[in-house]
């Protein structure tokens, strides 16, 4: 929870800043997301603007679970596993704004409570397989919200090559 | 005093008949309706027992229509989706 940059708001002024920036490390991220093992799919998390966007890692390991039967003989990741990730980078990136918001009185005790669901994956289109030993690098960009939901644009890279890309629908609320 | 002749009037309403048209197909393209624009009226509501949207639709809807006319659409304009004609009505009234 370290701000990477402490750059003040410009008041009104004509020079844009740089917005200031959050990186989270593994220990962080569980505090701000309820997924555990098997399905924590973010390692990492970095320029982090809350409620705006961030860029996170996943490294890709053959212990994963998936592995096993996807397929035994062929180990690659499932696309839905990648959305998986790009979803819970999401959802860091919007806790990131309860949790470096000024704490109110009334403020949430646990951040990851309010992680939602994923509500569509609207479009996505694979361009690369992921194979045990890649490094996968998200990217999230919050986009227009409407009641509880939040559109987001997604892309995982594997150094250079894109592996993913497309939009999502997240709910920002959690029921019951 | 209006100063708008007949055919200025006639060719105002057929460009909005073709943006209304424009939209609609707009619609059923994103949302990947089972329904022919041409087929759709103007004032039938987009919700309920209309085109049946729901609320991830919406927000669908909303990014289509930044995306195409830089239109924002927030929670407070839910007028907008009244209809066709209340979308294009909310759309004409904001558009630079």
């Amino acid at each position: 929870m370290t701000p990477a940059a402490t750059v003040a708001a410009p008041a009104g002024g004509a020079v844009r800043e740089k917005p200031k920036t959050f990186a989270y490390s593994s220990d962080d991220i569980k505090r701000m997301l309820p997924h555990r093992w098997p399905m924590l799919m973010i390692d990492r998390a970095y320029d982090v603007v809350p409620g705006v966007s961030g860029r996170g890692v996943k490294s890709v390991s053959v212990n994963e679970p998936f592995f096993a039967g996807h397929y035994p003989d062929h180990s690659i990741m499932p696309g839905v596993m990648i959305v998986e990730a790009m979803a819970q980078l999401v959802a860091v990136v919007y806790v990131a704004e309860l949790l470096e918001a000024p704490p109110t009185q009334d403020g949430p005790a646990d951040p990851s409570s309010s992680v939602g669901y994923l509500g569509s994956i609207s479009s996505m289109k694979f361009s690369r397989l992921v194979v045990p030993g890649d490094q996968l690098t998200l990217e999230a960009k919050l986009g227009q919200r409407l009641g509880g939901l939040r559109s987001v644009s997604v892309r995982a890279s594997v150094g250079t090559e894109l592996a993913a890309a497309g939009s999502l629908i997240v709910t920002t609320e959690r029921k019951g | 005093m209006s100063t708008a002749t007949f055919e200025d009037v006639r060719a105002q309403a057929e460009q909005r008949l073709e943006r209304n048209l424009k939209i609609k197909s707009m619609i059923i393209d994103r949302l990947g309706l089972d329904a022919e624009a041409e087929v759709v009226s103007d004032n039938q509501p987009l919700f309920g027992r209309g085109l049946e949207m729901d609320s991830l639709d919406t927000l669908e809807i909303v990014v289509m229509i930044n995306n195409e006319y830089d239109v924002l659409i927030s929670d407070d304009d839910f007028e907008a989706f009244g209809s066709v004609n209340a979308l294009v009505d909310f759309i004409e009234a904001r558009e630079v």
